[in-house]
């Protein structure tokens, strides 16, 4: 494998950090043995991660002592052996049960709403700006996943990076295309599955449906159907999304979604976000749809349906809170 | 100078990441029993690398501390998802970057711009620190990550489910940003 130079250029830090594939790391090593300014950016590299880590580790100075001792009641009842996952009586917050190999089902601390990042830029919301008229005439437009155009400039030192570099980076890294589930892509199966799309499953009983979503092909983590008749919500049935599950709920004649997946939406909205006993939950009105969306456990869900946000939003609160509590009680 | 906070020169080779350590394996295994000595025994080991992300990702001190309590508090019920093939450093930088993403709630490590550099010099520590905390904290936090814990980027994409470029733009970008601040 031959790199040109400004490919080379490019991945120098992550020669530096030792974890590209090894055709890439031996096609550096070739065009650093003959090129000593980039041997020099290299060294430069180094010496700069040298520099922030004295840097950082005479801001930090001694780590304070914590007054907390470690819960570990939850690791010694577990011991016994491996809690069964996606059981009847399963909750969608209850994900402490199964031990996962990707996601670790952490419980995130009740969140000071102190706590704010240093130099914490609002990010550049770019709403996704999806219309959502009827089902019956909607066309989703391409979920899209910007590179960001690399700076085209001539640099003094002679070198000129830009799109092109990018491209011929991610060529060379062989990357896939992003894991998480685009917004604009999780709106638009919504109203497919409400329709009750080919492959639908559709039950009013839990279990069976719980039974019928895991012989489907979905992840026996994600494969759960919620009781959520106390907030006036009746199953309807479900299908499978990939390795994910998407169940479908009825209240006052109008139909409302819950999806669930193992990756993290990406999302550059929200305008709401919320507290819940620690869970982050986020919501936004796209049209006549209000969604909500939160991670917690290893599972993300996202409920929408046609209701303000603040009403779906309130809702999963409660659940969440209430779920909560009664495990804690 | 390496100070009691800092982890040792890790190597360049690639294929160095793919071993685990008996001594890791062992300590992992006393964590999901649940030995609280072993708590103490990763935290000992760690925690100068954890209060260093904290106090760099936080503009307060206080906040720093709530952090470090929350990384701390959580621990326990992270540590029954950590499979045995994986470094404990991954799982750790992979803990530690969840709850602060979490905690301060930030953007997603998606669409990273290609880092590009022009005259570069290598900074003083004082300008090192000013530039990475002028980065954005989401950028900032993977490099963080990667300073402190040094987990390749397949591998942490894989615990956390991300994009392995999106990390790797991210780190570059930190780290093309600190050496262009050293020559301005």
């Amino acid at each position: 494998m031959t790199l040109d130079r400004a490919t080379v250029d490019a991945l120098l830090p992550c020669f530096l950090c030792g974890d590209l594939p090894d055709e890439v790391h031996a096609a550096i090593e070739s065009a650093l043995a003959e090129d000593a300014e980039l041997r020099g950016r290299l060294e430069t590299l180094e010496g700069g991660r040298d520099a922030c880590l004295e840097a950082l580790s005479s801001l930090a100075g001694a780590v304070p002592e914590l007054d907390h001792e470690l819960d570990l009641s939850g690791l010694l009842s577990a011991a016994g052996g491996p809690a069964a996952s996606g059981t009847e009586e399963a909750e969608l917050e209850d994900f402490e049960e199964a031990p996962t190999t990707v996601m670790s089902a952490i419980d995130i601390p009740a969140r000071s709403t102190q706590l704010t990042a240093a130099n914490d830029a609002p990010a550049a919301t770019t709403p996704y700006g999806v219309e959502v008229p009827k089902a019956e005439s909607f066309t989703p437009p391409p979920p899209s996943r910007p590179l960001g155009p690399a700076a085209a400039s001539v640099h003094p030192g002679g070198l000129a990076l830009g799109l092109a570099a990018a491209v011929a980076l991610l060529a060379v890294l062989a990357g896939g295309p992003p894991q998480q589930p685009a917004e604009v892509q999780l709106l638009d199966t919504h109203q497919q599955v409400v329709q009750e799309p080919a492959g639908f499953i559709a039950t009013t009983d839990g279990r069976a449906l719980m039974a019928a979503l895991r012989a489907a092909g979905a992840d026996p983590r994600l494969a759960m159907a919620p009781d959520l008749t106390d907030w006036g919500y009746t199953l309807v049935g479900g299908s499978v999304s990939g390795r994910g599950v998407v169940l479908v709920y009825e209240r006052d004649g109008q139909r409302y979604t819950c999806q669930i997946y193992s990756a993290r939406v990406t999302s550059s909205r929200p305008d709401v976000v919320q507290d819940a006993s620690g869970v982050v939950v986020r919501g936004f009105q796209e049209g006549e749809l209000g969604v909500v969306s939160w991670t917690a456990g290893g599972r993300t869900c996202l409920f929408s349906g046609p209701a303000p946000v603040a009403e779906l939003m309130a809702f999963v609160t409660d659940r969440i809170e209430r779920s909560r509590g009664a495990r804690e009680g | 100078m390496i100070g009691p906070h800092l982890t040792p020169e890790r190597p360049l080779s690639p294929a160095a990441h793919s071993l685990v350590s008996m001594e890791d394996t062992r300590l992992l295994t006393r964590l999901q029993r649940g030995e609280r000595a072993a708590f103490e025994d990763l935290w000992q080991r760690w925690r100068g690398a954890v209060w260093s992300v904290c106090v760099a990702m936080c503009a307060e001190r206080s906040d720093a501390v709530a952090l470090l309590q929350a990384v701390y508090g959580s621990l326990p019920r992270s540590v029954p998802g950590w499979a045995a093939p994986t470094p404990l450093c991954c799982h750790l930088g992979a803990h530690v970057f969840r709850v602060v993403h979490a905690q301060l709630e930030l953007s997603p490590v998606v669409g990273i711009d290609v880092p590009t550099a022009g005259a570069v010099r290598v900074p003083d520590a004082a300008t090192a620190r000013d530039v990475l905390l002028r980065v954005e904290p989401h950028v900032r936090l993977v490099y963080l990550i990667d300073l402190f814990f040094h987990c390749p980027a397949p591998t942490l994409a894989q615990l956390l489910e991300l994009d392995a470029n999106d990390l790797r733009h991210a780190r570059g970008m930190a780290a093309w940003r600190v050496i262009e601040g050293g020559a301005q």
